[in-house]
């Protein structure tokens, strides 16, 4: 549930404007399409936590710990630039959707002040806070796709025929690339308690996540068609103006804009947890008290000074961040997967093989 | 003692904007009064007289009627210029002491000039202006300006009422049907051109129920293409366009034969089918098929419709539709301008040809042999 | 004390003195506990009538049953014979017997325990030379009758409340949980008052490690006096830096009796007329006792509206100022027109107005509560009327604003539970204060603390926000908002850990 609700402020900012431009009409088959690799990576990912209990120590059983330690370490930056890029970027929408004559570090200070106040908390207080902010967003989405599906142009969707799998695949890297940085999560699997079920469940969440995904860009697509879609900064919001019923209620935008910020909450949350845990994991158990503030002083000054307007920060986000996210999420945990299976079989080879020394009188 | 200094120093932040810090206040989203405010509801783009490539902005308050003890109000029309649309609406916050909201415009007028120009420009600066929204209703004035009708319509309760008036008509009467900013910048984008209702000032008669000199109808529809004005269909033109795109049911036709009494029909139903044709693999022509059913809404001087004038008055019926398709098609043909969609409509219907209807159909729409076949059906009385 | 006050003086704990009265066991010794008490009262009886054999009996008045006393201690003590043929510690162990007729009687060895058996109702019996007393219980059953519950009136249910003696609040959770497996454990909180709290759980359904942490942090409690509820909830509660209330009570023994059932540890407290239910979440304080009364559909509605009304006191206030201050667009045009007309001449801001009529709001309820009911009701309802008419018609605030703000206010009614709604005005007040800096997003942060806030506590290792969250998987959030058929419940909350999950086949 904290990766669905942290994953829908960087789904809603790319998904269906990035798509689109390569994909056209078809761009909301992107969400389909974006299953296997989303099962690929929660697959890798999940079996790696299983055997180790977090992403962390699984790099450091594969890798062995100094190798696995400066792996983390990688990971840890990219999290603390996502944390300014994501940070910038929710600055930036809160002044276009509204706020223009507001300055961007009050939005982003507030914020990360709430993100750090629950930062040095137990991961089960702010996993808590994610499921209330899951309902509300759910809801919320949930509205907005309604009126949009219901009031949407076929043509600006249809047709969609098999000459649109290659550019449909090729827009696929969009969502995956995007929305890849939730193997984060994958450190905070060692606080997960295992329950008969899990890997359904998993499987059942991506399914829907997908889902959402595909409807998402569907309802926006048929709001707005391909090419407005792709000017616009934000579609989703765009879409959202749009919602209401005529004598009871217009123009919600602003709510769920406003709205909007638990899902940044939960994104930046994520990133603190995870940067806490992998700190923890390379300088010790003391210093994961202090990565938390460390890291929102940074992603708070980051957010300010790498990114002075929006076009670098768009641009960063666009172009730079999911390939970014994309090599950290494939394979890298793929080469851990590997290794770790190779090391296994390795040690049963050895175990049964002393086991036969043993029957045979050997060694 | 932790809990008292975070109370403390949190009492502190939220009361930083009271102290008169301006950076703290600046920092913040600026707020006003609402008993401070003039609501907008109609917003009106021409081009300055005298000065091409400077803008005349009109906006436009609904009138206000008292009840108990409030006072009623008039509309306010306010009118500036400027370059662009972004500084004649910066430019008019100057006019009073109160703040001109914008964030109620449901109704954007465009002047026949400034339409002949473009209006790309003003539809992007509603896309990204926060209070301007793209679901407001665009219309285009023939053969005048929308400041004009602005400033007529003041002393008849105010522009937005009457266009709010217009656009609710649309399916009852011969209202051009409404489109919103963001459907036709989305055609223009997507189909390079796209149709807009149009408006016309006429002046007021008895009986209409206009208080001033003039008075605002519909006029058909306004063809855009390339972003700027192209043409206009006229009424057959418009007939036609509903029929094609689905929005004629509400319509009243009428009929007189000698053998007949004078009829009026109501348009219930419009059921078009396209099916593209192809010649190894080229696009060779369009099928349009249409089935116009009716209801008899008036008859006068029968007293029953018998079988040879149910007869007639589907054929007229055909004959009538037929010849608004045509006009429609021709226009589009002739301007080059895919208003109607039918390029979209016919890789709905044929979507394996996909891939040669978007390379093939641009190029050929002009010059393609458009078969039409119109049915009509007058289902009951 | 404070930023510019005297330091704070540090005073050292005092340790409790074991045994509290270190005197040996006599007459005398009780009389020097009791001097300068009028109550405490003692008299000289014969055993068997053998004048030579006398025995010393000690009360206190007021607390003994006279004829209690008199007709099962004294006159046996007085009649039978074989009494005076025995020495005084064979006739100590005849009476303990049973040749006194009393029902409960206790050798008791120690002045702690002589001293607060006379106080709790009992005549300790002193025989001369014997180092150990007799205690008798014939305390008076001077108690209120048993009455309606005043605060949460049954519609369709049973009309017992709570009363102060917490023995007769046993006996009515008693006689609805007939099991023999319930448990009541005293214990004894209050240096001065010594009251008597009761924790009460089921064996084999209720979490044993609840019941252990409740036991450990009742024995916890070093006070003076246990008079008032602050004086346990503030103890046991597992964090007291919030406006929300973690334990729930009720005055109802059904209610009490089917929390106890369901599997959460309920504490009764020796003068005062409630029960606690332990752990409290969030969900808890949105239920009634009717629920279950009402059919499950009726019920649901009821509690979609209870939620709904809780959103509605927290946010109108805020989306109102949010609304009309920031964000003009969100309001109807023709709503936002007569909000301006009705404002106009109204010398004050939107925000000030909102929280001006909040403060009043609440000072009418305040005032409400303080006069005697009789005039009370009449007071509030002219005080609104009166007051909100005439400032509309002073052009002091708007009509729309005393609507929005009468509006929060009733919605706030809604909450079965005083403790939580008085929560919910607090932070009304602050998410007011947000949306007045920052409209929608200032409202949108005061949701976010509050939901963090709310996800930080926990009351006995149980999440607050159970089931909204920490359902462990399971999808249970829509049980708390809708009832379900009670056939269908086969289950108890996975949140209380209950040693036996199934309530029925």
């Amino acid at each position: 549930m904290i990766l669905f609700t942290a994953l829908l402020s960087p789904a809603v900012r790319a998904l269906p404007g990035w798509t689109v431009g390569t994909a056209g009409e078809s761009a909301w088959l992107t969400g389909i399409l974006a299953f296997p690799p989303f099962l690929l990576l929660g697959w890798m990912v999940f079996s790696l936590c299983r055997r180790s209990g977090g992403l962390a120590q699984a790099y450091q059983d594969a890798f062995g710990p100094l190798a696995g330690k400066v792996v983390i370490v990688i990971y840890l930056s990219w999290a603390l630039f996502l944390l300014c890029a994501e940070g910038r970027l929710y600055a930036e929408r809160m002044l276009s959707a509204g706020y223009r004559s507001a300055a961007p570090w009050v939005f982003l200070l507030v914020l990360l002040g709430v993100v750090l106040w629950m930062g040095r908390r137990k991961l089960g207080a702010f996993a808590r806070a994610a499921e209330i902010c899951y309902l509300v967003l759910a809801l919320t989405l949930g509205l907005v796709l309604l009126f949009s599906i219901l009031d949407m142009s076929p043509e600006h969707v249809l047709p969609v025929w098999i000459t649109d799998v290659p550019a449909v695949t090729a827009a696929t890297l969009v969502p995956v690339g995007v929305l890849s940085c939730g193997v984060f999560g994958g450190f905070l699997g060692g606080n997960v308690t295992r329950r008969s079920g899990d890997a359904e469940r998993g499987l059942l969440w991506l399914l829907a996540g997908c889902g959402v995904l595909t409807l998402l860009q569907f309802g926006v697509l048929g709001q707005l068609g391909p090419a407005l879609c792709g000017r616009m900064d934000i579609p989703f919001f765009e879409v959202a103006r749009g919602v209401g019923v005529d004598g009871a209620f217009q123009r919600v935008e602003s709510v769920v804009v406003a709205l909007w910020v638990l899902s940044d909450f939960a994104m930046l949350g994520l990133l603190v947890f995870a940067i806490r845990k992998g700190a923890g994991a390379v300088l010790g158990p003391r210093w994961e008290h202090w990565a938390a503030p460390v890291a929102v002083i940074v992603a708070f000054l980051g957010g300010l000074t790498l990114f002075p307007d929006d076009f670098s920060v768009e641009k960063v986000s666009s172009a730079w961040v999911p390939w970014g996210n994309l090599i950290l999420a494939f394979p890298v945990p793929a080469l851990a997967l590997i290794v770790t299976n190779v090391k296994g079989r390795k040690k049963t080879d050895t175990s049964c093989g002393e086991k036969r020394g043993k029957d045979t009188g050997y060694g | 003692m932790r809990v008292k200094k975070s109370a403390v120093l949190l009492l502190c932040a939220a009361l930083l904007p009271l102290s008169g810090c301006s950076r703290a206040e600046a920092a913040l989203p600026y707020a006003h009064e609402i008993e401070d405010t003039v609501l907008m509801g109609a917003l009106g783009v021409d081009l300055k007289e005298g000065a091409p490539g400077r803008v005349a902005v009109t906006v436009s308050s609904g009138g206000r009627s008292g009840a108990g003890d409030s006072p009623g109000q008039s509309p306010v029309v306010l009118s500036a210029q400027a370059e662009t649309v972004s500084a004649a609406c910066a430019e008019m916050q100057t006019f009073g002491s109160d703040f001109v909201f914008f964030g109620d415009v449901e109704h954007v007028l465009v002047g026949e000039e400034q339409a002949l120009t473009g209006v790309m420009s003003l539809l992007g600066h509603m896309a990204r202006d926060p209070e301007l929204r793209l679901e407001a209703r665009l219309w285009v004035i023939k053969d005048g300006r929308a400041g004009d009708i602005l400033f007529d319509a003041a002393s008849d309760g105010g522009a937005p009422d009457r266009l709010t008036a217009l656009e609710t008509d649309a399916e009852l009467a011969a209202s051009p049907a409404p489109r919103t900013a963001r459907e036709v910048l989305s055609d223009l984008l997507d189909n390079g051109c796209a149709l807009l209702p149009a408006l016309e000032r006429r002046p007021a008669r008895t009986g209409d129920g206009a208080e001033g000199e003039y008075t605002v109808a519909g006029a058909g529809y306004a063809i855009l293409r390339n972003g700027a004005l192209a043409g206009w269909t006229g009424e057959e033109g418009a007939l036609g366009a509903d029929l094609l795109t689905g929005d004629a049911p509400g319509r009243i036709l009428e009929f007189a034969a000698p053998s007949l009494a004078q009829t009026a029909l109501r348009l219930t139903e419009v059921k078009t089918e396209l099916t593209p044709s192809f010649t190894d693999g080229v696009l060779a022509g369009l099928a349009v098929t249409c089935r116009i059913e009716a209801q008899v809404a008036e008859l006068r001087g029968a007293d029953g419709l018998s079988e040879e004038g149910r007869i007639w008055l589907e054929e007229r019926l055909a004959q009538t539709g037929e010849a608004a398709i045509h006009t429609a098609l021709d226009l589009a043909q002739t301007l080059d301008a895919d208003y109607l969609h039918l390029g979209r409509k016919a890789a709905l219907a044929a979507p394996w040809r996909k891939a040669e209807l978007e390379t093939q159909w641009k190029a050929g729409f002009a010059a393609l042999p458009i078969s039409l076949t119109v049915t009509g059906q007058v289902a009951r009385m | 004390m404070g930023f510019f006050g005297r330091k704070k003086v540090e005073v050292p704990p005092h340790p409790r003195r074991e045994p509290r009265i270190d005197l040996p066991l006599t007459v005398e010794s009780v009389r020097q506990v009791f001097a300068d008490c009028v109550d405490f009262s003692e008299r000289e009886a014969a055993l068997g009538g053998d004048p030579d054999k006398l025995v010393t009996l000690c009360y206190i008045s007021g607390m003994v049953k006279m004829e209690r006393a008199s007709d099962y201690v004294l006159r046996p003590l007085a009649q039978d014979t074989v009494l005076s043929g025995c020495g005084m510690a064979q006739a100590m162990e005849r009476i303990r017997k049973g040749a006194l007729y009393n029902l409960g009687v206790e050798k008791r060895a120690t002045m702690d325990e002589a001293v607060f058996d006379m106080i709790g109702g009992n005549c300790i019996l002193f025989f001369p030379g014997e180092k150990e007393v007799l205690s008798f219980n014939v305390g008076t059953e001077e108690k209120r009758s048993i009455s309606d519950p005043e605060n949460e009136p049954p519609l369709k249910g049973p009309r017992d409340s709570f009363v102060e003696s917490v023995r007769t609040n046993t006996s009515l959770l008693r006689r609805r949980v007939r099991t023999p497996d319930l448990r009541i454990r005293e214990l004894l909180v209050g240096r001065q008052t010594v009251t008597p709290v009761d924790i009460v759980w089921i064996e084999g359904i209720t979490n044993p490690e609840t019941v252990r942490a409740v036991e450990r942090r009742v024995a916890e409690i070093d006070i003076d006096a246990l008079i008032a509820t602050g004086n346990l909830e503030e103890y046991i509660a597992d964090d007291i830096h919030t406006a929300f209330p973690t334990l729930a009570y009720t005055e109802r023994p059904d209610r009490f009796s089917a929390g106890v059932v369901e599997g959460r540890v309920g504490l009764l407290i020796d003068g005062l007329p409630l029960g606690w239910l332990l752990p409290g979440t969030l969900s808890q304080f949105f239920k009634t006792p009717q629920d279950k009364s009402q059919g499950w559909m009726a019920a649901s509605a009821l509690m979609v509206l209870r939620y709904l009304c809780m959103l509605i006191t927290l946010f109108l206030p805020a989306v109102y100022i949010a609304a009309v201050t920031f964000h003009l667009e969100m309001l109807p045009t023709e709503l936002a027109l007569s909000i301006i007309a009705a404002k106009q001449d109204v010398p004050f801001t939107t925000v000030f107005e909102v929280l001006l009529m909040l403060v009043a709001f609440e000072i009418i309820q305040e005032a409400g509560l303080r006069l005697p009911s009789s005039i009370g009701q009449t007071v509030s309802i002219l005080g609104g009327l009166v007051v909100g008419s005439a400032a509309v018609e002073a052009r002091i605030v708007s009509p729309a604003v005393l609507i929005v703000v009468a509006v929060a206010g009733i919605a706030g009614y809604t909450m079965p539970s005083q403790d939580f709604a008085g929560a919910l005005r607090i932070w009304r007040f602050g998410l007011a204060a947000l949306a007045s800096l920052a409209g929608m997003f200032g409202a949108a942060i005061g949701a976010l603390l509050l939901i963090c806030h709310l996800a930080s506590l926990e009351s006995f290792g149980v999440a607050y926000l159970t089931p909204f969250a920490a359902n462990d998987g399971e999808q249970v959030e829509g049980h708390a908002v809708i009832r379900q058929p009670l056939p269908s419940v086969k289950l108890r909350e996975t949140a209380l850990k209950t040693q036996n999950r199934r309530n029925q086949r």
